[in-house]
């Protein structure tokens, strides 16, 4: 609510940013638009019932009119309002952070702890936080093995068999 | 029981050495996160939500509350000498905290700020033991049409008071609620938008979506801007403020300590909306206005008593009502069901440990925080030195493998991977989150009951009005959208003559 916030603050006048910084409204109101059309559709798919005794579509459709009824309240942000910002001003290290913790769930199912994290923490740590290859590499074990230790060991949680953690305990 | 005796009792559980460990432990962490501008307190409880798990749940609810209003008082730092608000709350403490900064008078904006924010945490506490039983009381008479419309209040409050449009802050509600719905229905047991797949029978788990939305979306959102170094050039100096500050300051931390109390106490309030409402009375009041914006130390004092009042009055609508005010009270509320509590008036009676344990603890917590925030605030500042990114990694790693040892599945760690997506491309396309994770959250309370509502009255909707203290709630609704409305027109009627608005679009 923009009268929650006091007038004429210092915020407010330094950032009287130029045009650049607004958005179009209209692909905001086209995508929650659509997306509160199929919440509806799905909803009647599922039953509504009748009021004296809602079927389980009955609050879907609820949810979905009010996605499709504030789709057509969406306006550019004015004053100090967040501002849309460009998708992505670093996309290789997006798309790298992203590619990295989808890798990881896979490797966790397949061989467990010591593994996947140990090598997300050496590539988060040296190629994203730009951290030197000794610094890296110290915390890197370090936090895994306080992970290993801790979760094993100190919680006793049954985590993904781990060839590493057989070999160690002598029973892979 | 008397509210001494209750008092006592709660003492009792926050002293325990385990509990005191356990307040310190939070406050700490909650300062620290404070100064960090990268991490706020949402994303550290979504984080540490796993670990209740394995704690008490008195424990574990004093653990992340100190979290909450540690992070409160640990905001001004960076605020203060940075510039950048360390969270929310603290935005308004950059307005004149700064500019007092550049002055050389660092150390008593930082004093008023913790002394501020003492008076404020300690009196809020007092008001939540005298408040919190009786409000618990009267919510022992409510029934499904009631919870329905606070539930509905709450979302709707807190819609309004975000930082961005009601539009944007109503879609993603509608987004929550329709991902509250995913799942099998609770009333007939058929699946709802689970695409025939077996993991989504059971429904959206609360921890991965908040884990994903505010813990991984804030570390996406921060791995995509370049790593910045910080470096403090203000120099802190001496901490207390002089006696003229002090005077200069009372009357402003009295008023701040008093409208925050009362603010918090609202579905949709706490900490933001008490800090920005104690800044503009303070101003107003102001004989010299032009002073503020300019190193005021009243623009500091005030707003600072207030969110710290408002962050604690908070806990009274969900300690009593189980309607949880804001996103970080939403997260509590979480992990209160997690440990098989249930919020709501019954609290008081059925796990008196929980309810005056954690109430307790904030006496405790708001001491610590003092003497953290004035003879250790030169080391908390020192974190600030560690890269963001660096804390980004190992929360990462955390977060996927604690995620993981809640239920021992795979498939959370993806729902924190989607969601942790869906976090950062809300924000960068200008949402907020808070409103769709506090719509997850109350969807179900909302959908149950208005249903119940429904089936009680055999279908009529006038049973929201003729209950006497339904229809009470709903008329204070109607005045507050007639209010809203009507003050929105009138400012756009005022400001419409330039037509520069809309054109200014990219």
């Amino acid at each position: 609510m923009s009268d929650t916030h006091p007038e004429g603050t210092p915020q407010e006048t330094s950032e009287a940013a130029p045009a650049q910084a607004a958005g179009r409204a209209w692909p905001h109101r086209l995508t929650w638009g659509v997306f509160g059309v199929l919440v509806i559709i799905g909803s009647i798919d599922l039953g509504l019932g009748e009021l004296r005794e809602p079927g389980p579509g009955f609050w879907p459709l609820v949810s979905g009119l009010m996605i499709l009824l504030a789709s057509f309240a969406l306006r550019p942000p004015k004053d100090d309002e967040p501002r849309p910002e460009a998708f992505s001003n670093n996309p290789w290290r997006l798309v790298s952070a992203l590619v990295s913790v989808a890798a990881f769930i896979t490797a966790f199912a397949a061989v467990g702890l010591v593994l996947p994290v140990l090598a997300l923490l050496v590539l988060w740590l040296r190629a994203l936080a730009g951290m030197r290859w000794w610094t890296t590499l110290v915390t890197a074990v370090v936090v895994t093995a306080a992970l290993a230790v801790g979760l094993v060991y100190g919680l006793g949680v049954p985590l993904p068999s781990d060839p590493l953690i057989a070999l160690l305990e002598g029973t892979g | 029981m008397d509210h001494l005796d209750s008092v006592v009792q709660g003492l009792q559980v926050a002293l325990q050495p385990g509990n005191l460990v356990f307040v310190a432990l939070g406050v700490f962490i909650g300062t620290l996160i404070g100064v960090l501008p990268g991490l706020g307190p949402t994303a550290t409880i979504a984080l540490l939500l796993p670990l209740t798990y394995v704690l008490d749940p008195a424990t574990a609810i004093i653990l992340l509350a100190g979290i909450y209003y540690g992070s409160v008082y640990g905001g001004t730092i960076t605020s203060v000498l940075l510039h950048i608000p360390g969270e929310a709350s603290s935005v308004v403490t950059t307005f004149d905290g700064y500019p007092m900064a550049q002055q050389g008078r660092a150390g008593p904006a930082l004093g008023i700020a913790a002394v501020g924010s003492f008076a404020g945490g300690m009196t809020a506490t007092v008001v939540l033991v005298l408040l919190a039983p009786m409000l618990a009381g009267i919510a022992l008479s409510f029934g499904p049409p009631e919870y329905t419309l606070i539930a509905l209040t709450g979302i709707l409050l807190v819609a309004w008071m975000g930082n961005v449009s009601v539009g944007r802050a109503l879609v993603a509600a509608g987004l929550g609620l329709m991902l509250a719905t995913v799942g099998l229905d609770p009333i007939s047991g058929e699946p709802r938008f689970t695409f025939e797949s077996t993991s989504m029978l059971a429904g959206l788990d609360f921890i991965p979506i908040a884990m994903g939305l505010f813990g991984l979306g804030e570390v996406l959102y921060n791995i995509d801007k370049s790593p910045t170094g910080t470096k403090i050039k203000h120099k802190i100096g001496r901490i207390w403020p002089t006696r003229s500050d002090f005077q200069q300051a009372g009357p402003s931390l009295a008023r701040g300590t008093v409208l925050g109390s009362l603010l918090g106490l609202l579905p949709g309030g706490g900490s933001v909306v008490s800090s920005m409402s104690s800044y503009v009375v303070e101003k107003r009041r102001a004989k010299d206005p032009s002073r503020f914006g300019k190193g005021a130390i009243e623009g500091v004092a005030g707003p600072e008593a207030a969110s710290n009042a408002g962050s604690t009055t908070a806990f009274v609508p969900l300690l009593t009502l189980g309607i949880p005010p804001n996103v970080v009270l939403a997260l509590l509320y979480g992990a209160l069901l997690i440990q098989g509590i249930t919020p709501g008036p019954t609290l008081m009676t059925d796990r008196p440990e929980v309810f005056w344990g954690v109430i307790a603890s904030m006496f405790v917590g708001n001491v610590l925080l003092l003497v953290f925030n004035t003879a250790l605030i030169g080391a908390f500042v020192q974190v600030l030195r560690i890269p963001i990114t660096i804390l980004s990694t190992v929360a990462v790693v955390v977060m996927l493998v604690g995620v993981y040892t809640v239920q021992n599945r795979v498939f959370d760690m993806v729902v924190v991977l989607v969601f942790g997506l869906v976090g950062y491309a809300l924000r960068k396309f200008g949402y907020e989150v808070g409103p769709l994770v506090l719509a997850f959250i109350l969807g179900g309370i909302l959908e149950t009951s208005l249903r119940q509502s429904l089936l009680i009255s055999g279908g009529d909707f006038a049973v929201f009005v003729t209950r006497p203290v339904s229809g009470g709630i709903l008329a204070v609704i109607a005045v507050l959208v007639l209010v809203v409305v009507g003050r929105t027109w009138l400012t756009s009627r005022r400001t419409a003559d330039p037509v520069t608005g809309s054109g200014a679009e990219r």
